[in-house]
């Protein structure tokens, strides 16, 4: 047998414990919400609790990347695991195959034990829409999984790694809210904070399980929005084997100096939330937040050219843009 | 054959590794030595494919340590090994007959049993020296045409670090293999390696047998009357150690070379006489000449 399959295999069985400690868990949430759903006095008026499964594979599909791929954090664990007779994409796919197989397993067996709770009030939902939620939901939340693997391996260290998967919960989120400010594109940035297009998704066929005739809440631009999701999944999957191929283990442990860290994300964050505010006030503290964001990025006080010239410029890029907006 | 050829490597923009060009033969035992931070374990990571060199190349047989194919006949025991938090000795065996399907159970149980190890307690309440022993155990078992040790000694007892010192050349004779082995313990590696590499200042300062280059120095203890002053400049030493009246000398030359050279010198010392030379101190004359001549 190929040493790939090999290790697959050794890894699957290597996190069967915390796989069981994430099922019994999620079912345990899973069942208590759906029950806490029902109302016996008005069961018409019950929900159908499908925003609890996005709660979990959302939790997963960030969470699990973290334990996955934290072990390449550490010099020490390379050593040993990059001399194996085994390819770096190789690990890397291994990887995320068994944190893809943790996060289908918790989520299918959650999502049937939502459906087993609600059997008692099929009557008064259309429970089939658990299908379609089912596949649509579990596709989202892997792109989210991939987006956010992809992102927690850019970092060199846990730490970095986390905080990197916060920035790109909104950074898009805020893009969209920054450009709607200037342009007034309104109804546009709905999909755009990570998680949204599993909201989205899930209101939807909530709305049609429990008979709502709702059918505006679906817009076109959402659907391109979450096109554009998946599509950002596959390159995230794609860019997680490539870069992973290419990881620097000299790096680890130091200064994440990756684009899609602290070096995008601080001048990004500075300039939309600033634009959020209109208030000088708001703008000295928000640049004072993104000093410390440097000091944390740097792990000290001295700051490097490049980080004052990127700050310069998203000022710069600040101030054009009020211009911009003052003259629209 | 390990051949490195123009090899380079740095971490950011400083190079610790400069122009280092090696060949090691099959089936020897060669011993990487070096003062701390002289680029040992960094040129065991690039022979082990876990870090890319900047420049140059590293080949086992020709093919470059990158290829999986390569590794699966290498085995690299860094100085701290990587194994998860509740893992055993048991599960961490596991772990290397997934990647090296011949893992030799016989030699593994033989060798742990020797060492009086439990498989079943957990691997973070193991002593450092016992942690060491069980991967020697490892590494043994695994039967690699390749053998990269890094600071194997350490934490290992004089008991256990016999006992590893057969095992390494039983593994060389009877199995052909290439062991590699970087320790700061030169007396450790003398009588047990065939070959040593010094890396100084970046690169390869030395390299060839251990017996050879003990031979190649001479080490005389002289005394004099008076504290002599400046008097060595006139005779070729490789290093020159002065307390008082006494001084120690020594020379790159043999016993007969440095005899001539100790009588030619202006002032004519009491006594003199021949000291035994090992290789811990040919190596300390090695980097101490470099030091002075930079």
């Amino acid at each position: 047998m190929h040493n790939t399959k090999r290790y697959f295999l050794h890894h699957l069985k290597s996190v069967l414990p915390r796989l069981a400690v994430f099922t019994v868990i999620s079912v345990l949430i899973t069942v208590m919400t759906a029950n806490g759903a029902h109302s016996k006095y008005a069961p018409e008026h019950s929900d159908v609790a499908f925003y609890i499964l996005s709660v979990i594979i959302g939790f997963l599909a960030a969470v699990i990347p973290m334990f996955e791929f934290s072990v390449y954090n550490s010099k020490r664990n390379l050593d040993t695991l990059f001399s194996l007779p085994i390819s770096r994409s190789s690990l890397a796919l291994v990887h995320i195959a068994v944190g893809f197989i943790q996060m289908l397993l918790v989520f299918t067996v959650s999502t049937a034990a939502l459906f087993a709770s609600h059997l008692d009030f099929a009557e008064f939902y259309d429970l089939y829409y658990i299908i379609p939620y089912y596949f649509s939901v579990l596709g989202l939340g892997t792109a989210v999984y991939f987006i956010f693997t992809f992102i927690f391996t850019q970092a060199n260290t846990t730490l970095d790694g986390i905080v990197f998967c916060g920035f790109w919960t909104f950074n898009l989120y805020l893009v969209f809210f920054f450009f709607d400010r200037l342009f007034d594109l309104k109804y546009f940035y709905d999909m755009t904070a990570i998680y949204a297009p599993i909201n989205g998704v899930t209101s939807h066929f909530q709305y049609r399980a429990e008979m709502i005739n709702r059918e505006e809440i679906f817009a076109r631009s959402d659907a391109i929005f979450i096109t554009l999701w998946c599509v950002l999944g596959v390159l995230a999957f794609l860019g997680t084997v490539l870069t992973f191929r290419r990881k620097k283990v000299e790096r680890v442990g130091e200064v994440s100096d990756s684009i899609f860290g602290y070096t995008l994300n601080i001048p990004l964050y500075f300039v939309c939330l600033t634009s959020l505010f209109d208030d000088v006030t708001a703008t000295v503290w928000l640049a004072i937040c993104a000093v410390i964001g440097y000091f944390i990025f740097r792990r000290g006080f001295r700051l490097k050219k490049a980080d004052l010239i990127s700050i310069i410029i998203s000022f710069i890029l600040l101030c054009v843009c009020n211009v911009i907006k003052a003259l629209i | 054959m390990i051949k490195i050829n123009g090899l380079y490597h740095a971490f950011s923009d400083k190079y610790v590794l400069e122009d280092v060009n090696i060949e090691i033969k099959d089936g020897t035992v060669t011993g990487i030595v070096g003062i701390n931070g002289a680029g040992k374990s960094t040129l065991l990571r690039l022979m082990s494919g876990v870090y890319v060199p900047r420049c140059g190349s590293v080949e086992f047989d020709g093919v470059s340590p990158s290829e999986p194919a390569v590794r699966q006949n290498l085995f690299f025991l860094p100085d701290d090994p990587y194994y998860t938090a509740g893992a055993t000795a048991k599960s961490v065996v596991e772990m290397y007959k997934t990647f090296y399907p011949d893992f030799d159970m016989k030699a593994y149980g033989d060798y742990m049993e020797k060492c009086k190890l439990d498989t079943k307690k957990p691997l973070r309440n193991f002593s450092k020296g016992m942690k060491r022993q069980f991967y020697i155990a490892v590494s043994l078992a695994v039967k690699p045409k390749y053998l990269l040790l890094d600071e194997a000694f350490d934490g290992l007892d004089p008991l256990s670090r016999k006992r590893f010192k057969d095992e390494i050349v039983k593994c060389a004779d009877e199995n052909g293999t290439t062991v590699i082995i970087t320790s700061h313990s030169l007396r450790e590696l003398e009588g047990f390696c065939d070959s040593f590499i010094l890396i100084d200042n970046k690169t390869v300062k030395s390299s060839g047998d251990i017996a050879e280059k003990v031979g190649s120095f001479c080490k005389f203890q002289l005394a004099f009357y008076e504290e002599p002053k400046d008097i060595f400049k006139h005779i070729p030493t490789a290093t020159v150690h002065q307390n008082g009246k006494f001084v120690q000398v020594v020379f790159e030359c043999d016993s007969n070379t440095a005899v001539k050279y100790i009588e030619s010198l202006p002032v004519r010392p009491a006594v003199y006489e021949e000291m035994e030379m090992d290789f811990e101190e040919a190596f300390i004359t090695e980097v101490e000449r470099g030091e002075n001549n930079a």
